[in-house]
């Protein structure tokens, strides 16, 4: 009861469990003293509870189901059995090392070093192999065709006929925005990705990254990374064999 | 984690489309929270909370997909946009029999016309009803930010809902 009377400032923050009954009682008191004393807090406190309640009581009408495609995704599983054989086992650490590692990965494709941007990757790899997302299918023309109309910049597709691998797709990444072209290739029923940016990269030639090995090359302003759950000298390897065919 | 993030996908679903507010986009960003689940499930300690943990993955790459398309997250969430307040007192003192019979879309109209971290906030407490420490771990901030955030979120609201019109804003003062 000797405490001094809350500001507004002060009181703000406590509005926030008043308007939910949940403040204890001493913290109540000094609130509704407040309250008492001031409209614009008064106000505030009361559009609070009648939101609160609006918002609990329309709660599963406000909550959109996800997609049936995504569901089934996530449901039957592939999104597991999609993983490099050595990481589907589990091993259990610190959450706040999960936490650390999470902001590096998620630091993006576009603003780190050669490691993050090769996770972002294969995350994104991972991410078009399990949800089998929407892409363009065709021949090498037809491909370069389609990103050209759609993103407005040239890409050179290798076709994968000299490298040993089938060209199966190119998708147009939607977290990239287009600055990105996502294609897909074949082998033995395994899929390959081969990313291209139009920028240069500062990159490693080789890094392993949660199981894959991701392989980059800059040529001009290009760069390309190929994505393949393969010994990192194999995807090199590979991803040389595809850039010959470009000339 | 593979066979328990299912279980969450819903909600995770409804978070990312108010974050979003785009359909294609939303759905993007809950396969990348789901990949970046199972991949880093070694790291989730079990029997911990596993659906802030997924809101958390959830949030972090949202915002880390702002930064690369340019988009400065940090001058969004800003201590400044907190402290901001808007000047003109209300006419009339707000009554909740006003907000009785708005219905969902409306509602979340007006959810969508929020500053993003009033958004947020709002939805994680009030729809998913996580804590306000759970809040504050999600979105790395204090968790007295976060009860501004959503005292201040529900009070925008309640002015787009109740006139359907301009938020009043609010009188800023301290009586000391």
């Amino acid at each position: 009861m000797s405490r001094p009377d809350l500001t507004c400032d002060a009181a703000e923050p406590l509005l926030a469990p008043w308007a939910e009954g949940r403040l204890e009682a001493a913290d109540a008191s000094r609130v509704e003293a407040h309250l008492a004393a001031c409209r614009a807090c008064r106000d505030d406190a009361a559009a609070g509870r009648a939101v609160h309640q609006l918002l609990r009581d329309r709660a599963g009408a406000l909550r959109e189901q996800a997609p049936p495609a995504l569901q089934a995704a996530v449901r039957q599983g592939p999104l597991v059995a999609a993983f490099p054989a050595p990481l589907r086992a589990s091993r259990w650490v610190p959450a706040a090392a999960a936490a650390a590692l999470l902001v590096a990965v998620g630091a993006g494709a576009f603003a780190g070093g050669a490691r993050v941007f090769a996770a972002q990757l294969a995350l994104d790899h991972l991410k078009c192999v399990v949800f089998n997302l929407s892409h363009d299918e065709g021949d090498r023309q037809h491909l370069e065709q389609a990103w050209q109309n759609a993103q407005g910049w040239p890409v050179d597709i290798p076709s994968g006929a000299a490298a040993g691998v089938r060209l199966t797709a190119l998708r147009q990444c939607v977290a990239s925005r287009g600055r990105m072209a996502h294609v897909m290739y074949e082998r033995d029923g395994q899929t390959l990705s081969l990313f291209i940016t139009r920028t240069a990269q500062r990159g490693a030639p080789e890094v392993e990254i949660m199981g894959f090995s991701a392989a980059t090359r800059t040529r001009g302003d290009r760069t390309y990374t190929l994505v393949a759950d393969l010994p990192p000298a194999d995807a090199s390897a590979l991803l040389d064999r595809l850039l010959a065919e470009l000339g | 984690v593979s066979a328990e993030v299912v279980h969450h996908l819903d909600a995770l679903f409804a978070a990312a489309l108010r974050l979003t507010r785009d359909r294609p986009s939303a759905e993007d960003l809950v396969q990348d929270t789901c990949v970046k689940a199972i991949r880093f499930a070694g790291r989730y300690e079990a029997g911990s909370n596993l659906r802030a943990w997924l809101f958390t993955i959830l949030h972090n790459t949202h915002r880390n997909r702002l930064r690369g398309l340019g988009r400065d997250p940090v001058e969004v969430d800003s201590a400044a946009l907190d402290q901001a307040a808007p000047a003109a007192p209300a006419a009339l003192a707000p009554d909740a029999a006003l907000l009785r019979d708005v219905l969902a879309p409306r509602v979340q109209a007006a959810l969508d016309a929020l500053p993003d971290v009033y958004r947020l906030a709002v939805w994680l407490r009030d729809v998913e009803d996580f804590s306000y420490r759970e809040i504050a771990d999600i979105v790395s901030v204090p968790v007295g930010t976060v009860m501004s955030r959503i005292a201040r979120g529900r009070r925008l609201l309640y002015d787009r809902l109740a006139d359907g019109g301009e938020p009043s804003g609010r009188r800023k003062e301290s009586n000391r």
